[in-house]
């Protein structure tokens, strides 16, 4: 289960008001390749991963990402509080602000809604590590997006934080899918698959 | 106010190492080297925490055990 400790994993103090920017990073609070999607994509898969090590990183990584998610919602919220329905306007928000105030929702930088369709968790260890190494991938290079619309220091080092997170997580989940790989049958890591089947296909007894 | 924000940020800091060996952990769990790390990252972790709790205000619920009132609802929200 979950304990929650009152602080962000890494400050966010922004200064300045910003409803574009805000606008652009909400993709990483509910799009397609955001923090949220992330932490769903692995707290779900973690139940059908037989392995220790990548069912144990699939937790601390998922667990990590809503700690991210937090920080996201803090940056556009300390972005666009008391911004007034003019300046919204003004700054392109208007469409959002209608909808939702200054709340925060779970929508990408298109609008488009958070959905389960952005992940998958296919019960099949090699299937879903490789999901989950693109995920990072693509979750680096939206912040890399966002870093070449964003000059305001105090949201470029939160962002920057948050950029660095998703290239140790490839890091790590590259090194599970090689432990996976190694207790699979070195001769076909596709023989079967160990989140589903009892035993190899091919062991069969002879009729 | 700036003691209390590096009180912040020492545990934020400390935090974060514990976490990151604790990722290479799951991969690794038979690196002794790496496990004694982690030991001394968590050991210098709940200080941090402890002087933090002390003095500023609960993280976790269960720092409410030492307070003499109910301040798990005070501002600022870590968000704010």
């Amino acid at each position: 289960m979950w304990i929650y400790e009152k602080m962000l994993q890494y400050p966010v103090n922004i200064k300045n008001k910003n409803a574009r920017l805000a606008k652009i990073i909400i993709s990483q609070f509910g799009g397609p390749d955001g923090e949220l999607s992330a932490s769903a994509r692995y707290l779900t898969q973690r139940y059908a991963m037989p392995n220790k090590m990548a069912a144990g990183l699939l937790n601390d990584i998922g667990t990590e990402e809503l700690a991210h998610f937090e920080m996201i919602g803090a940056i556009i919220r300390q972005l666009t509080r008391g911004l007034s329905a003019e300046e919204l306007q003004k700054e392109g928000m208007a469409d959002y602000y209608v909808d939702h105030t200054a709340g925060l929702w779970l929508q990408a930088a298109s609008g488009a809604p958070f959905t389960s369709t952005y992940f998958q968790s296919k019960g099949d260890p090699i299937t879903d590590l490789h999901e989950d190494l693109a995920a990072e991938q693509k979750a680096r290079t939206t912040y890399d997006n966002i870093l070449r619309l964003v000059d305001d220091p105090d949201v470029r080092e939160p962002i920057q934080f948050l950029r660095q997170r998703e290239i140790v997580h490839y890091q790590r989940f590259g090194e599970a899918l090689r432990r996976v790989t190694d207790e699979l049958d070195a001769r076909n890591f596709y023989a079967f698959n160990p989140a589903f089947d009892l035993k190899p296909a091919h062991n069969k007894p002879c009729q | 106010m700036n003691n209390l924000n590096n009180l912040l940020l020492n545990v934020q800091a400390k935090s974060f190492l514990a976490h990151d060996l604790l990722l290479y952990l799951d991969t690794h769990p038979d690196d002794r080297t790496a496990f004694e790390a982690y030991r001394h990252a968590l050991s210098e972790r709940g200080e941090a925490v402890r002087i933090y709790e002390n003095q500023v205000r609960a993280l976790t619920p269960d720092g409410l055990l030492c307070r003499p009132d109910f301040n798990w609802i005070d501002e600022p929200f870590p968000w704010q």
